[in-house]
C-alpha cells in the first residue's frame, strides 16, 4: 500500500523524469560544451573561458549581437505592452464587437512565424513587393527597407510586434476581465472618475499580468532566431544579427557547436537577468501564494 | 488560469469535454495508424530479409515542378536497382536541400548509422573531409570503372572537388557553372551592339552605364550582394579571381581577403553600387534573385547566370530549342559570354552523391550510385549540364549557349578549400555589405577588421 504522503511525489515523477531528460541534460551538456573545443573529427579538449574570451576579442561582432538583441527586446516591449494593454481594455468592454475583435486580433499569432516572415519578405521585395511598390509610388528614390541596417532592424521589430501583440493582448485582457465589477462600482460610488479607476484599480490589479507579459516579450525577443533569420539573415552586414541568430548560424550552419554553446550561456544569463529585474521590480509576492 | 477563464468564457463544460474527447480519439487513432504504417514497412523489410539502403535526398514531390521530375528520375533508378538486387530495397529519406550536409555531419558525429547514400554539396567537402562524414569512393571507382569511364567524368573541375586528400568523397551528377548574360533589346535601346559582349571589366562598366536607366527601373548590371553565400560565390570571387587574388592562403589557410587584391575587388563592387549606380539597390537584400530580375527586363546584363535559369528565357520567348537541348536552338533576345574578367574564372559546383561514412551497406550503396550513372542523367533536372564529356560531343550541345557553359565549366573553380568555408563566406558577405553602407575610404579598414575577426579564431 502506498503511503498517502508519497502519492504526490509519484504523480510528479513522470514530469520530473521528462524535465531531466529533455531540459536538464541538454542544459548541462550545453554548459559543458561552452567550455570545450571540439575538433571536426570529434576530439574534445577543455578550454576554460576560451570560447567566451574569443567572443569578447573578435572585434565588435559579439557586442553588436548584444546591442541588436537588447534593441530588439526594448523596442518590442515599448510597442507591444502599451498597444496590447490599450486593445485589451477595448476588447474587455461589454459590447457586441468585442468578441469579433478578440478573434480577429488573434490571427497574426496563429500564423507560423516562418510563414508570416515570408509574407513580410515578399511584401518588401524590391521588385514585386507590395509595400515597396507603394513606397516607390510615393517617393521614387525611396530607400529599400531591407537594404539598410536601421530600417531592416525596424522591419524586424515591427514584424515581431505584429506577431506577439495578439497573445499579450489576450493575456492582459484575461487579467482585466478578472477584476470584479463590484470594485469599479464601489470606486464610482466614492466619486472616482474613469482615469482614476484605471490608474488606481485596473493597473494595480493587473501588475502581475503586466510583469509576466513583459517577461514573455523579453524572452521571446531574446530567443527569436527563426523569424529574424528568415527575414534578414542577420544582414545587411551584421546589422540585424542578434545573439539567437548568431547561435543558429554558429551551431547549425557553420557547425561551430562550442561557440554556439557559449552564446547560449550568454543568452540564458540575459534571460535570467531580465527575469530577476522584473520579479524584483514589478511582481507582487501574492502571485506565488 | 486567467487566460483560460477568459478564453473559455461562454463555453459550456459539456461541449468542452466532448471536444477534448474527439481530439483525444483523433490523435490516438492517427498516431496508431502512423505506427502501423511504419511498422508494416519494417516488417516487410524484415520478413523478406531485404537489406534496406537509405538514400537521403531533398526532393519534395508536393513542391511540384522540378521536384516531381527529379523524384521520378530517382524512382526509375530505384526500380532498376531493386530489379538488379532483389534482396535489397531503397528507402528514401527527405531532408531540406540546405540542411542535408549538416544533418549528415551531425548524425555522423552522433554515431548514427542509418544512412547509406546522400546528396552532398561541394562547398562543404573540406568540412566533410575533416569530419570524415563520407566514405572514400576511390576503391570502388578504381575497381569497377574503366579509365575511359573515369576520364569521361574527371575532366570537370567538379569531379576534382570531390577528391580531397587522395580520397574521392563524392561524385558530381552534373555541372553548374555561371556566365555573363545580356538583354539584346536593352543593348539596342542603349545604342550598344546587341551581338557584342563586354570583353573586360572597364567595358562591362561602360556598357552598364550606357544601358543604365534607373528612372525607368532598368539597371545596367546585376549581381547578388545580399546577406547570403551567393555574394562571395557569384560576385566577390569572380572579380577577386579575375584580379589574381584569393580569399584564403593555400598554405597557412588564414584568410587574406583584406590584401590589396581583396580591397581592389571590394572597391570595384562599391563603385558599381555607389559611384556608377549600375546595380539595383535591392541587390544587397536577400530577396534579390538574378533570374527574376533579368527576365523581367530590369537589368541589361548579369553575371551568375546558370543553366538552371534556362527555362526562364525560353518561357519569355527570348530563346528556343534550349530545353530540352536541340541542335537548332536559337538565342533570340539574349547573348551569353564568359565573365569579362582577366582570367574568366567562375565558381562551379554541382549536386554530388556520396556514401555515408558509417553506412552498414557500402557495397549496395555503391551499386545504387553506379545505377545512377547508368541512368539517363538528362532526366535529372537539378544535375544542370552534363557531367559525362561524351555528352558534350552531341549536336544539341554545340550551340553558342551551351558551348559558352562548356568553356565556363573548364574554367570553373571551387570555393576556397577550407572546412570553415561557411564562416568565411558569412564574414566576407557581411563585410561587403558593411562596406556598401560606408564611405569608400573605410573599405580597407572594414575588410581588415573582418579578416582579423575570422583569423582570431583558432582554426
Amino acid at each position: 500500500m502506498i503511503e498517502r504522503r508519497t502519492v504526490p511525489y509519484i504523480m510528479v515523477l513522470p514530469a520530473i523524469v521528462l524535465l531531466v531528460i529533455f531540459l536538464m541534460i541538454p542544459i548541462v551538456t550545453g554548459f559543458i560544451m561552452a567550455f570545450q573545443h571540439t575538433s571536426f573529427a570529434g576530439e574534445t579538449s577543455f578550454v576554460g573561458f576560451g570560447n567566451f574570451i574569443q567572443l569578447l576579442s573578435e572585434g565588435g561582432r559579439f557586442f553588436n549581437n548584444l546591442r541588436v538583441s537588447l534593441t530588439y527586446v526594448c523596442c518590442n516591449i515599448l510597442l507591444v505592452i502599451p498597444m496590447s494593454y490599450g486593445t485589451a481594455l477595448l476588447i474587455t468592454r461589454k459590447n457586441r464587437f468585442a468578441r469579433f475583435f478578440r478573434s480577429i486580433y488573434l490571427l497574426p499569432w496563429i500564423i507560423a512565424p516562418v510563414v508570416s516572415t515570408m509574407m513580410v519578405r515578399t511584401m518588401l521585395n524590391g521588385d514585386v513587393g507590395l509595400i515597396e511598390l507603394i513606397l516607390k509610388k510615393i517617393a521614387p528614390d525611396h530607400l529599400l527597407l531591407l537594404s539598410r541596417g536601421n530600417t531592416a532592424l525596424l522591419v524586424m521589430i515591427l514584424h515581431s510586434f505584429w506577431r506577439s501583440f495578439p497573445y499579450i493582448m489576450l493575456f492582459l485582457a484575461a487579467g482585466i476581465s478578472s477584476i470584479s465589477d463590484e470594485l469599479y462600482e464601489a470606486a464610482r460610488v466614492d466619486g472616482a472618475g474613469k482615469l482614476r479607476c484605471f490608474f488606481s484599480l485596473t493597473v494595480p490589479m493587473t501588475l502581475n499580468q503586466l510583469g509576466i507579459s513583459i517577461l514573455m516579450v523579453t524572452i521571446w525577443g531574446l530567443q527569436d532566431s527563426e523569424s529574424v533569420y528568415a527575414l534578414t539573415g542577420g544582414g545587411p552586414g551584421y546589422a540585424t544579427e542578434n545573439i539567437a541568430v548568431r547561435v543558429f548560424k554558429a551551431s547549425f550552419v557553420n557547425f561551430d557547436l562550442n561557440t554556439g554553446a557559449a552564446l547560449c550561456i550568454v543568452l540564458i544569463l540575459l534571460c535570467l537577468l531580465f527575469m530577476f529585474l522584473y520579479f524584483k521590480s514589478l511582481m507582487r509576492g501574492d502571485i506565488y501564494e | 488560469v486567467y487566460t483560460c477563464k477568459f478564453f473559455l468564457e461562454g463555453i459550456e463544460m459539456k461541449r468542452l469535454l466532448v471536444l477534448l474527447g474527439v481530439l483525444l480519439l483523433t490523435g490516438t487513432g492517427l498516431f496508431a495508424a502512423g505506427g502501423q504504417q511504419a511498422g508494416s514497412g519494417t516488417q516487410q523489410a524484415g520478413t523478406g530479409a531485404k537489406t534496406v539502403v537509405h538514400v537521403a535526398h531533398f526532393y519534395d514531390p508536393a513542391a511540384g515542378g522540378g521536384n516531381v521530375a527529379s523524384m521520378n528520375w530517382l524512382n526509375k533508378v530505384k526500380d532498376a536497382f531493386e530489379k538488379e538486387n532483389p534482396n535489397a530495397t531503397i528507402e528514401w529519406e527527405y531532408q531540406q536541400w540546405d540542411q542535408i550536409d549538416v544533418k549528415m555531419i551531425s548524425d555522423f558525429r552522433s554515431g548514427i548509422t542509418a544512412h547509406d547514400v546522400t546528396f552532398s554539396s561541394p562547398q562543404l567537402f573540406p568540412l566533410h573531409a575533416a569530419v570524415g562524414t563520407f566514405a572514400d569512393l576511390s576503391p570502388f571507382v578504381n575497381r569497377d570503372w574503366s579509365p575511359t569511364q573515369i576520364a569521361d567524368l574527371s575532366w570537370s573541375s567538379n569531379y576534382q572537388q570531390g577528391l580531397i586528400g587522395g580520397k574521392q568523397i563524392a561524385l558530381p551528377l552534373g555541372n553548374h557553372a555561371r556566365v555573363l548574360i545580356w538583354n539584346k533589346d536593352l543593348f539596342r535601346a542603349a545604342g550598344l551592339d546587341p551581338n557584342v559582349a563586354p570583353k573586360n571589366i572597364d567595358e562591362l562598366i561602360q556598357f552598364a552605364q550606357k544601358a543604365n536607366n534607373p528612372s525607368a527601373g532598368i539597371y545596367g548590371f546585376g549581381m547578388p550582394l545580399g546577406p547570403n553565400r551567393a555574394t562571395i560565390e557569384i560576385s566577390f570571387l569572380t572579380f577577386l579571381w579575375g584580379y589574381g587574388g584569393d580569399c584564403v592562403d593555400p598554405n597557412t589557410k588564414a584568410a587574406v581577403f583584406a590584401n590589396d587584391t581583396g580591397v581592389k575587388t571590394a572597391q570595384l563592387l562599391w563603385d558599381m553600387m555607389n559611384t556608377y549606380k549600375i546595380i539595383p539597390p535591392d541587390a544587397v537584400t536577400n530577396t534579390f534573385d538574378i533570374g527574376q530580375y533579368f527576365t523581367a527586363g530590369k537589368v541589361a546584363m548579369a553575371i551568375g547566370w546558370g543553366a538552371y535559369y534556362t527555362n526562364l528565357i525560353q518561357d519569355n520567348g527570348w530563346a528556343k530549342g534550349l530545353l530540352p537541348p536541340q541542335a537548332d536552338a536559337q538565342l533570340i533576345n539574349v547573348g551569353v559570354a564568359l565573365n569579362p574578367t582577366p582570367t574568366n574564372n567562375v565558381f562551379a559546383n554541382a549536386w554530388d552523391i556520396s556514401i555515408y561514412g558509417k553506412s552498414q551497406n557500402k557495397e549496395l550503396a555503391w551499386k545504387f550510385i553506379q545505377d545512377i550513372f547508368k541512368s539517363d542523367l538528362s532526366q535529372y533536372q537539378d544535375a544542370g549540364l552534363p557531367i559525362q564529356k561524351a555528352e558534350w560531343q552531341k549536336p544539341e550541345y554545340q550551340t553558342d549557349y551551351f558551348q559558352t557553359f562548356y568553356k565556363a565549366i573548364q574554367l570553373g573553380k571551387p570555393v576556397p578549400q577550407t572546412p570553415y568555408y561557411g564562416d568565411l563566406a558569412d564574414t566576407i558577405s557581411a563585410a561587403l555589405q558593411t562596406c556598401f553602407q560606408s564611405p569608400r575610404s573605410d573599405i580597407q579598414r572594414i575588410l581588415q577588421d573582418a579578416q582579423q575577426q575570422y583569423n582570431s579564431k583558432a582554426r
